[in-house]
């Protein structure tokens, strides 16, 4: 059962990862929950989260050519497997809705205020929709493109705000209780870089699988870096107003002004949000799609990407009647909700593996 | 299922159009041994058009030999006929000793081998060769006791001849272009090219109008799957008509939904030796002055001639404002719109207030301004390209001064609006590749972002840009060397490196033979040049 066709490389590989991280976090700064020492959490988190990419992809390795959906059935049987599978789906299909439900607020709060949220969360769908219907190689290609470009100019943006960075504003540095720290730093781990799990219904697909591990590590790590110099700059130039702001990047981007010429550049924050948006709900709605198609033994999975997308965009209309339920929800309660899935369903499958002493070399497929 | 079925549906009415094409009365003919007999079934076949000349005649020593030729009058060579046919068959060949029967094969294996005295000479004893060949400009000699006719090739006809290209002008470059005339065509890449390797492959496609179709690249440069696609998509080719080049290009490209063209299009021969060298494909088609040329990549149609007749640094700078202006011609009016509709606050102030005091009193949304004057002008540019010379001057003068003028201080649309549709209007025309994809994705833009603004422009870009990335043309990913990504071949994409520097062939098009010239080309002078001015 051959879904899907296309196969990525390594190269495009670690660009989707970037651009699936980036995500909505170029908007919403990971680790808000510690203050001033924020970037100390995205540290641990981006520690954190190495270890659970390392889990999870040494379970792709093993099986290589194989979507979770695939080894969920192997490891623990057709019954027992596809309920697993299916409770996976669920989170990319949940995740997908909050990552559009995020950026429906924010171009409503932001941008839009007397545009309906369904046309701003129908019009991103629509867009997805029609690129997870070209396939994986597609959406690989298109990060090509977009994700050297977002890196481009979050570094330029960081450039060009160095005059009014002030140190002083990050100490005193630990001064935050350690338990908020540590736990800000689960909830960066959570929120975005392991989220990454989701890449185990895409990993399948990479044209050589021997260095999938240290490519996706490396990913990681820049983005992690990135992000850590995003959130430490936000604090230095804002200071206390960043961790009550809900978009700092944005609000930041306002202030650059050079010589009165280059200005509004918080556009470009916004056209980011769009772009790493539209990668991080594509991969999402096609682990779900492509999922969901092998769980039911379909020939493929491309009529059901129209309706299973604009299903995404009910549940991201209706979840989350505003932006302080999800930000609520986003700190308190999605650290736990989310390590069922991105730590729990990897280790426990890579555990019951090895007991069961699976390990279909070469990844053939019967 | 259904599929199936259609599929079946449609086999079985090919199936039927093959036996309506064997029922032609001369599928399977061949020639008889009696002239008469052969002569009358070409008469039925050819009908009574008054262009076809049957000119009987008795040859040989006693003038006992009946013989005939066929040809279309106006498609041959008349001196051609008279001196070197009918010339050496009535007047020389009495001279000669006849004794033909025990020297040569035939009659006709005679006539070739000893008296005729032109070049290109077939035999044939297929009445439908017979027919295309004598219909495309070819003579055929027939005669008594032969079941064979001798097809001479005496095509001449009335021709336009080769002049300066009109679409794609060049300063410095070489000022020819392709004309009417496939031979013509061939030849004018021949010259170019004197590699015996440069290949042309002849197939005849249309059932009614038998187009000579050539394709043509060179052995050992272009990949051989790149060859036998293109044979295959044009074998498939099954219809009664192919007038011009354009017919081929619809029926041969590789994403016919698509509003980007997979199929590049030249008019010179400079241009097209060029896509022949990187190891591409082109295709003539006799009766066009254009040449196909696949794979068509997205970045070609930033390329220009001039760029590789001119120095580097100039062709570099003006291939970014190419891309500028290509930009420019898809983005602009749409920004203008979601910028004064949706995000005034980016206009810097001043510019702001003087936006929003032309605006002053015009009675329409701004979306509707900007449809308005696009639709406008692309009805000036269509009228001013098909209305006779004369009067295309008026309808600039009516264009410039109606729309431009009268219609701002009538307050009918504001005059930033025409300066942004101007400005378009003139970057369009500075990729002309993508000089009517533009149009589209432009009005579509300007709807867009009336609906959404700049939220809307990006999303919009972004399903272009996702189509662009899944188009192919002949298998070759449509953005390369974008994506899949290739360093090395960035040397003629946003730059265009000096020549010297260019040493392999792009990588995209697989050729087989990478290298296009040696290493260090990089010009110096040579040690026995210097002069001694500098000696201490």
């Amino acid at each position: 059962m051959f879904l899907e066709k296309g196969k990525i490389s390594n190269f495009q590989l670690g660009l989707l990862i970037i651009g699936f991280v980036f995500g909505s976090s170029v908007i919403i700064s990971p680790g808000q929950g510690a203050g001033h020492d924020a970037w100390i959490s995205v540290a641990l988190g981006l520690m954190e989260s190495l270890l659970i990419v390392w889990i999870f992809t040494t379970l792709a390795k093993q099986f290589k050519g194989m979507t979770i959906v695939e080894i969920n059935s192997l490891v623990y049987g057709k019954i027992l497997g596809t309920c697993i599978s299916l409770l996976f789906i669920w989170y990319l299909f949940h995740l997908g809705a909050m990552v559009l439900d995020n950026y429906a607020s924010f171009f409503k709060l932001e941008i839009y205020a007397n545009t309906p949220r369904i046309i701003i969360i129908l019009a991103l769908v629509l867009v997805c929709i029609s690129t997870v219907g070209r396939g994986i190689e597609v959406l690989a290609r298109c990060s090509a493109i977009l994700v050297p470009i977002t890196i481009l100019i979050a570094i330029a943006d960081s450039a060009l705000i160095i005059p009014q960075i002030d140190l002083k504003n990050l100490l005193p540095v630990l001064d935050v209780p350690i338990s908020q720290i540590l736990w800000a730093g689960h909830a960066a781990a959570s929120f975005p870089f392991a989220e990454s799990v989701a890449f185990l219904m895409v990993l399948a697909f990479v044209d050589i699988t021997e260095n999938v591990s240290a490519n996706f590590l490396k990913s990681l790590l820049i983005v992690g870096i990135i992000l850590i110099i995003v959130v430490a700059r936000n604090f230095a130039v804002m200071g206390p107003m960043a961790a009550i702001t809900n978009y700092p990047s944005y609000l930041l981007a306002q202030a650059i002004d050079i010589g009165e010429v280059l200005t509004r550049l918080e556009v470009l924050i916004a056209v980011n949000l769009i772009t790493m948006g539209f990668i991080k709900v594509s991969v999402l709605l096609y682990g779900t799609v492509l999922g969901l198609a092998q769980v039911l033994n379909l020939h493929s999975y491309r009529p059901i990407i129209l309706p299973i997308g604009i299903l995404m965009a009910i549940l991201a209309l209706t979840t989350f009647g505003n932006s302080v339920n999800m930000l609520n929800f986003a700190q308190k309660g999605y650290p736990v909700y989310a390590a069922f899935f991105q730590i729990g369903i990897p280790l426990i499958t890579l555990v019951v593996a090895k007991l069961r002493k699976l390990n279909p070399t070469g990844g053939s497929k019967a | 299922m259904f599929r199936l079925l259609k599929r079946k549906l449609l086999q079985r009415t090919s199936d039927h159009k093959d036996e309506a094409k064997a029922g032609n009365d001369y599928a399977h003919i061949k020639l008889d041994i009696k002239l008469d007999d052969n002569l009358n079934r070409i008469r039925n076949i050819l009908g009574e058009s008054n262009d076809v000349i049957i000119r009987e005649m008795k040859i040989g020593r006693n003038s006992n030999i009946d013989a005939a030729i066929v040809y279309i009058d106006g498609l041959v060579d008349r001196n051609l006929i008279n001196h070197d046919i009918l010339q050496p068959l009535m007047f020389n060949l009495p001279l000669i000793r006849d004794n033909v029967n025990q020297k040569h094969a035939s009659l006709i294996e005679f006539f070739k081998s000893t008296v005729l005295t032109v070049g290109q000479i077939t035999e044939s004893e297929d009445m439908v060769t017979i027919i295309s060949d004598v219909l495309s400009g070819n003579i055929a000699i027939l005669a008594e006791d032969t079941a064979e006719a001798l097809l001479i090739d005496a095509k001449g006809w009335e021709k336009r001849g080769i002049e300066e290209p009109g679409n794609e002008v060049s300063v410095r470059g070489p000022k020819e272009s392709f004309t009417e005339t496939l031979r013509t065509n061939t030849a004018l890449l021949r010259r170019k090219i004197k590699d015996p390797r440069l290949t042309f492959q002849n197939l005849q496609i249309g059932e009614r109008t038998k187009t000579f179709v050539t394709v043509v690249y060179i052995k050992g440069i272009t990949q051989e799957n790149l060859i036998t696609e293109i044979n295959q998509r044009l074998k498939r080719i099954n219809t009664d008509a192919i007038l011009d080049v354009g017919y081929i290009e619809q029926y041969i490209e590789d994403a016919p939904q698509s509003l980007f063209p997979t199929v590049g299009i030249s008019e010179r021969p400079d241009v097209t030796a060029a896509k022949l060298l990187e190891g591409r494909v082109a295709i003539l088609v006799d009766g066009s002055p254009m040449a196909l040329t696949m794979p068509f990549l997205f970045l070609e149609g930033f390329q220009n001639p001039d760029d590789y007749y001119t120095r580097p640094f100039f062709a570099t700078m003006i291939r970014w404002v190419r891309l500028l202006g290509f930009l420019l011609s898809i983005y602009l009016p749409g920004l203008f719109v979601s910028l004064s509709a949706f995000h005034p606050e980016l206009f810097p102030t001043e510019l702001l207030v003087s936006v929003a005091a032309a605006r002053e009193g015009i009675p329409f949304p701004v979306v509707l301004e900007a449809l308005l004057m696009l639709l406008l002008f692309e009805i000036l540019r269509e009228a001013g390209l098909r209305l006779p010379r004369p009067l295309g001057q008026a309808v600039s003068i009516v264009g410039a001064l109606v729309i431009g003028q009268a219609a701002v201080s009538a307050g009918l649309v504001g005059a930033p609006m025409v300066i942004v549709v101007a400005t378009t209007a003139i970057t369009s025309f500075l990729v002309v590749s993508y000089a009517d994809t533009g149009v589209l994705f432009r009005l579509l833009m300007v709807i867009v972002s009336g609906f959404l603004g700049l939220f809307g422009m990006v999303l919009f870009s972004l399903e272009i840009l996702s189509h662009l990335v899944s188009l192919r043309s002949l298998g070759v990913s449509y953005l390369s060397p974008l994506v899949p990504i290739d360093f090395k071949s960035f040397k003629d994409t946003f730059i265009r490196a000096p020549l010297w520097a260019m040493d392999n062939r792009p990588e995209s098009l697989a050729p087989l033979d990478k290298k296009r010239q040696a290493p260090n080309l990089m010009p110096r002078a040579s040690k026995s040049s210097q002069t001694g001015r500098e000696k201490p």
